[in-house]
Formats: structure tokens, C-alpha cells, sequence
């Protein structure tokens, strides 16, 4: 008896104690979210006012008119419309291109056995991790050797090129997963290795070209440094690259600026909303080693 | 009977040939060694191959495709493959010696054509040079070696209408064909890739301004570098504090919020993407609103901090003390929900039954966590860290977009991009970028070390 009273008890007391761990803990989860959310909601908030009304009336007054004014000059007075459709025109290429080409190496390196495979696999692993400062120079150079400085094309390689590198790496884990037997059966049945990469082995390694593109696609888009050394025309230029011109030239304009800066995150934020799932998929993938 | 008789004389055959192998794999990589690093065009060390090699990738005028550097580059690295192959498949080591042949012929043929042909277009400055002797010597070698293989091959003639008759060959070789899948991405790869990367090493030992032939300047940018440089230790330095933030704050912050999200709670699916939506946005964008929050007069935090009556507002951005520090805050913002998805999936793989034994057997909460999980996460941990270093040697956007370097702000990625692109120092850039490199190579290797032993193993 007593001892069940006792136990009665204890378990009384700890449940409290749990409960008011949990709310402390809730209590500080919120304000540590809405503290990592307030950068966020400081550039919509701002986007929405006129500088007139934060200088004279302070950032954390009431705000006196709401305006979408900001946006739409940012859209077409700041160019942000063009840019973002130079980044789409850089980016496309770029995401189709490299997955294609790092497929290929990726089910060679996985499904294989020759020469020389672990030596490649190790390069790409490499690859991906050099500072990319390292390649900028030569790159440069080679841009401008081929004709290819101030173009898209310039940005469209050597994206595929810097990230064929990871690609390859994620993609040929992935493959090495794919239970052979499927593809020595097709290969009994007299497949070619092309038909068998291209028909067995793609449509199975979808899940992870669809994680692995959206990753990528975020990376692509946001790429600033790239974007400011090979291209120079403005109208050429992808979003990034444009908002720092947009921010030399609305200099102390913050709102057209961070209207800008919003608009330049809709395609990305489209891809976390929409398609949030492979995004986390793509950055795990890359670690799963 | 017979087979065993065989077997044996064909051992006998491939230790001859792959004698021969050995002597092709020396040949090409002294001819390879002569062509990268002998004076090529008169007496100086700099007058060499590598130098026109690079010249011409890198466009620089005058320079033009002489016979030199259009055959024996290629002639030496084939003469190393097919030696390579020659000696790791005996059985082909006859037709590897044969082919070697043939490239040493070709070679031969060069360097008589010079000696001939003195005054033609051939590279007549190139007999002057030790590499041009050498080559001589290397061609003739790879002439000799084939002899070895000849009485191998006397030997074998008696067998051959032993053999079993040989299947027809399909259209492609199945050898071939996972090099068909690897070569095009290859290309590529060592183009924009690979190419570049040893290239920045020869830049970096040149005055290249971006538009004049690059000259060489032997250490003399490294010197610099380090003896007078100022900026360069700022950047140093910087980069230095950046990395120390990042393989703490981050990780540490990013691991309790795995931990705390990793059992089920009300709402947890609204923090956790709270915490990772920094991840979407590019570094242009979060430069651009950490840039406006921190503005000294209007921008939230000192409007804040104004209004709760405190006086002496810092300047931030505009801070020389602070202003790095501000940076890192913003980089760091968008890191810990990066690393905090890396510590749930790792969270995730771990087996729940460890977990239940380890509580079984009484271990508290710290001691679990400490003793248990932690051990557990090390491979998530390795990844994370490693991230973090590469992250931080890599810093630039953010620099480049709040303050430009400013402000005692520099790193040593945005400070080569100024050095390159704004005072056209590219053979000064080259150096820094061959640190960073030599940097990152430290940790690079460990990954790399690791992930070795992870195939090995597999």
C-alpha cells in the first residue's frame, strides 16, 4: 500500500515537472523561431513601406501606408523581371545538362567494374570539394580564349561542370543500391548497356535526380560569384548578380531593395514550398556517406 | 598435360613482355618528365614545354601549336597507359609493347626531323635543350623495348594453332564500355575542372595583369604574400575566426535542435522549417537584408536597441571591431538549419532498440545522449564539420555583398577576387588561391582518407 502511494506520488510530481519542462521548452522554441524569422519578416515589412515613413517614423512604428509601390519598381524600373529570366535561362541548361552527363559517369562508376573507377570516383569527390577560387583564373581565361565571356553559355558550363562533381557523387551511392539483378536479366535478354542505363536504370534513380535537381537548382540560381565574373552586360546578368547592381542604385532605398530581394527568392521559395520533400531529400543524400 | 605445358610457357611469355612493359612505362614517364620540366627552347628552366602548353591553353598571343607540344605530351601519357595496361593484363602486354613501338617510332621520327630540318618550321630552337636530347634517348628506348618481346613471341607461335577459336567480337568491346559512359562528363570535368586547377598553380607564379603575357616571377607573389601583405593576414585571420564560429556555433545549435525536433511534438513541423528556410535564399539576398538590419540609424537592431533607451548605438557593418563579427552572424543564421537537417536524417538511422537498452539499463538522459547517441552521430559529425571548414574557406558572398571587404571584413576569397578583378593582380590572385587551396587540401585529404577506407572496405 504505502508503496504504491508512494509511486502514486512520484509520478504525480514528475508529471508536472514534465509539463512545465514542455512549456519552457515551448516558451523557448518560439522565441528562438521567431527570433530566426525576424530577418524574414523585417524585409516584408519593409518592402511594404515608403523610406519617407521608416526614417521619420522609425522601423518598429505602426506602419503609416502600405504601399506596392517598392515591388513594382523593383520588377520592371530595377530590371529584377529580366534578371530573373536570365537566371531560368542559365539555370535550365545548367540542371538538365549536368544530370544527364553525371548519370552517365555515375553508372559507369557504379555498375562497372574497370581500371581506374575508384581513381575517378575519388577525383570527383575531389572536385566537389576544392575551393572553387581555385578554378576562377583559369576559367576566366578560358572563357575569354574561347569566345565564350559575356554569354550564357559561359555561366551554363561551368555550372554543369563544377557540379557534375556532386552529382556524380550522390548518383553513383544511389546506383550502387539498385539490386543488380535487374539489369544483368536485361542484359540476358540482349539489351544494349545504352538501353539498359537508359530505360532500367534512369526511370529507377528518379527519386534521387528528383531530390538531387532541386538541390541543385537552388544552388544554380543562387550562385553570385560565377554570375559576377563571366558575365558583364546587364542584360545578361542572373538575379543575384543583379540586386547588387539594383543595390548600387537604390542605394539607400532599402524598401525598393529588399522588394527587389523578395521578388528574386519567389522561384526559390516556390521550390521550398512545393517541392520542400526532395530539397531535404538532396541535402541528406549528399552527406548519407 | 598439354594445358599445364601451356599455361606454364605462357607465363614464361607474359613475365618477358611485361619486362618490355616496364621499360615502355619508364621511357614515357621520363619523356613526359623531359617535355614538363627540361628547358625546351634554349637553356632556361622557364623556356620549358608546360609554359607553351600553358600559354596556349590560356591564349595568350604569339604563341602558336608546335610540333613539340602537339606530339609528345600525348605520345607520353599514351606510352604510360599502354604500358600501365601492358603490365596489369600480361595477356595484352605483346600488343601494348607493339603500339609503344609504334609511338617511339613516332617520336624517333620527330626528333630526326629536327636534327634534318634545322632551318624549317619544325622547332628547330628545340635542340638546344636538354628536353630535346632526352627525348632522343626516350624514343629509342621505346624503339628497344619491343626487342624483349620477340622471343616471347618465338615462343609462342607454337601455340597458337592450340588456341580455341575466338568468339566474333561484339560491335563495341565490353571493356569499352563503361569508358564510353565516363568519357564525355570527363571531358568536361578535366576541361573547366581539373585543367584549371593545376593551371591556377603555374598563374601563380606568373605577373599576369589580365592582359599581357604572364611572365614568370619564380616565389615571388608568395613572398609578398607573406612577408609584406597586411590584407593578407586581415584575411587570414577572418577566415580564421569564420572557421572557429562555424565548426562550434552552428554544429553545437544545429545538434540540440535535431535533438529537440527528433521526438514528436505539437508544431515541431513548423519550427523546423522556420529554422531551415534561411537554407533557400541566396547569400545575395541575406547580404542584402542583414545589410538593412544592420543599418546604424534605421535598420531594426539599432532601432531596437534605441528604443529600449540605449544610447551608445554601435555602427555595426560600419564597425571595424564588430563588422566581421556581423557578417559571420548572418552566415551562421543560414547554417543551422542546414546542419540541423544533417543531424535529424542521422538521428533517424539510428537504431531504436540501442537507444531502449541503453535506458534499460538506467543510463539518465545525459549519460544516453553523451554515451550513446553522440557515438553514434560521429559519421554525421565528420560530415558536418567538414562542411562547416569548407563553408568557411569558401566565404565570399556574403563579404562581397555587405561591405566589400571593408572594414577589416576581408577573407581570403573575396580579397583574390579584388586582387584579380579589381586591381588586376591575376599572378598575385593566382597565390592566394593556391593557399586556400593548400588550405582546404589539409581537410580535403581527411575526407578523402576516410572515404577511401569507406570503399576499401565495402
Amino acid at each position: 500500500m504505502t508503496t504504491l502511494a508512494q509511486t502514486r506520488r512520484v509520478t504525480g510530481a514528475t508529471m508536472t515537472r514534465q509539463q512545465i519542462g514542455a512549456a519552457l521548452k515551448y516558451i523557448g522554441l518560439t522565441a528562438l523561431t521567431l527570433l530566426w524569422l525576424l530577418p524574414i519578416f523585417a524585409a516584408l515589412i519593409t518592402s511594404f513601406r515608403t523610406m519617407d515613413d521608416i526614417a521619420i517614423n522609425g522601423f518598429w512604428s505602426i506602419p503609416g501606408v502600405l504601399t506596392f509601390q517598392n515591388f513594382q519598381r523593383a520588377w520592371t524600373d530595377a530590371q529584377v523581371n529580366k534578371y530573373l529570366l536570365n537566371s531560368f535561362i542559365i539555370t535550365i541548361p545548367s540542371l538538365f545538362g549536368m544530370m544527364f552527363l553525371s548519370s552517365m559517369s555515375a553508372y559507369a562508376l557504379a555498375r562497372f567494374k574497370f581500371r581506374g573507377n575508384l581513381f575517378f570516383y575519388f577525383m570527383y569527390v575531389a572536385g566537389t570539394l576544392l575551393p572553387f577560387q581555385i578554378l576562377l583564373l583559369p576559367v576566366f581565361r578560358l572563357t575569354n580564349a574561347l569566345g565564350l565571356y559575356n554569354t550564357y553559355g559561359a555561366l551554363i558550363l561551368i555550372h554543369t561542370a563544377f557540379q557534375l562533381g556532386f552529382c556524380t557523387f550522390v548518383l553513383r551511392n544511389f546506383m550502387r543500391t539498385v539490386p543488380g539483378e535487374i539489369l544483368d536479366a536485361a542484359r540476358v535478354d540482349g539489351c544494349g548497356e545504352f538501353r539498359i542505363y537508359w530505360q532500367i536504370m534512369l526511370p529507377l534513380t528518379l527519386p534521387a535526380l528528383a531530390a538531387l535537381g532541386t538541390l541543385e537548382f537552388t544552388w544554380v540560381f543562387n550562385d553570385y560569384l560565377w554570375a559576377i565574373i563571366l558575365v558583364q552586360s546587364d542584360s545578361l546578368r542572373p538575379v543575384t548578380a543583379g540586386l547588387a547592381t539594383l543595390r548600387g542604385q537604390y542605394n539607400t532605398d532599402w524598401p525598393v531593395i529588399t522588394a527587389g530581394a523578395l521578388l528574386a527568392t519567389l522561384p526559390t521559395l516556390f521550390v521550398f514550398v512545393f517541392l520542400q520533400r526532395y530539397f531535404i531529400q538532396g541535402l541528406t543524400l549528399g552527406s548519407g556517406k | 598435360m598439354a594445358a599445364i605445358t601451356d599455361y606454364r610457357i605462357r607465363e614464361d611469355t607474359a613475365s618477358d613482355v611485361s619486362g618490355a612493359n616496364f621499360i615502355g612505362l619508364l621511357c614515357s614517364a621520363l619523356l613526359f618528365i623531359a617535355f614538363i620540366f627540361m628547358p625546351w627552347h634554349g637553356t632556361k628552366i622557364v623556356d620549358n614545354a608546360a609554359k607553351l602548353l600553358a600559354d596556349l591553353l590560356s591564349g595568350v598571343p604569339g604563341t602558336q601549336i608546335t610540333l613539340a607540344v602537339a606530339i609528345l605530351p600525348i605520345a607520353s601519357i599514351a606510352g604510360v597507359a599502354l604500358a600501365l595496361w601492358g603490365v596489369l593484363q600480361p595477356e595484352r602486354g605483346r600488343l601494348a609493347a607493339l603500339l609503344t613501338l609504334i609511338l617511339g617510332v613516332l617520336v624517333l621520327a620527330y626528333c630526326l626531323a629536327v636534327l634534318l630540318f634545322p632551318t624549317g618550321s619544325l622547332d628547330m630552337a628545340a635542340v638546344g635543350g636538354a628536353g630535346f636530347w632526352t627525348t632522343l634517348v626516350v624514343a629509342l628506348g621505346m624503339v628497344a623495348q619491343y626487342a624483349i618481346t620477340v622471343p616471347a613471341l618465338r615462343r609462342q607461335v607454337g601455340l597458337e594453332a592450340a588456341r580455341p577459336a575466338r568468339r566474333r567480337l561484339p560491335a563495341i568491346p565490353p571493356k569499352w564500355v563503361p569508358y564510353m559512359f565516363l568519357l564525355p562528363p570527363l571531358l568536361l570535368y578535366l576541361v573547366w575542372i581539373i585543367a584549371p586547377t593545376f593551371a591556377t598553380f603555374w598563374l601563380s607564379l606568373t605577373n599576369w595583369d589580365g592582359v599581357s603575357t604572364p611572365g614568370y616571377v619564380g616565389l615571388s607573389n608568395f613572398e609578398r604574400l607573406f612577408s609584406i601583405d597586411r590584407t593578407f593576414r586581415e584575411a587570414l585571420v577572418n577566415n580564421v575566426r569564420w572557421l572557429a564560429i562555424f565548426i562550434t556555433v552552428p554544429t553545437t545549435m544545429g545538434l540540440g535542435l535535431a535533438l529537440i525536433f527528433n521526438t514528436e511534438m505539437k508544431g515541431g513541423r513548423f519550427y523546423k522549417v522556420s529554422f531551415y528556410s534561411p537554407l533557400v535564399l541566396s547569400f545575395a539576398v541575406i547580404g542584402l537584408v542583414w545589410a538593412w538590419l544592420y543599418n546604424p540609424r534605421l535598420g531594426l537592431i539599432n532601432a531596437l536597441l534605441g528604443s529600449l533607451g540605449v544610447a551608445d548605438l554601435p555602427g555595426w557593418l560600419g564597425d571595424r571591431e564588430l563588422a566581421i563579427w556581423c557578417v559571420i552572424a548572418a552566415a551562421v543564421w543560414r547554417q543551422v538549419g542546414y546542419v540541423m537537417i544533417l543531424y535529424l536524417a542521422g538521428l533517424k538511422n539510428i537504431d531504436p532498440s540501442l537507444v531502449e537498452a541503453a535506458i534499460v539499463d538506467g543510463a539518465d538522459r545525459w549519460n544516453l545522449f553523451r554515451r550513446v547517441v553522440l557515438p553514434l552521430l560521429a559519421p554525421v559529425t565528420t560530415v558536418v564539420i567538414v562542411i562547416s571548414i569548407i563553408d568557411s574557406l569558401r566565404a565570399f558572398d556574403l563579404v562581397a555583398i555587405m561591405t566589400r571587404g571593408g572594414q577589416s571584413t576581408q577573407v581570403l576569397a573575396n580579397f583574390m577576387y579584388m586582387e584579380a578583378f579589381n586591381n588586376y593582380r591575376m599572378g598575385y590572385a593566382g597565390a592566394i588561391a593556391v593557399v586556400l587551396f593548400g588550405i582546404s587540401m589539409v581537410f580535403i585529404g581527411f575526407y578523402l582518407s576516410r572515404i577511401v577506407k569507406d570503399e576499401l572496405e565495402y
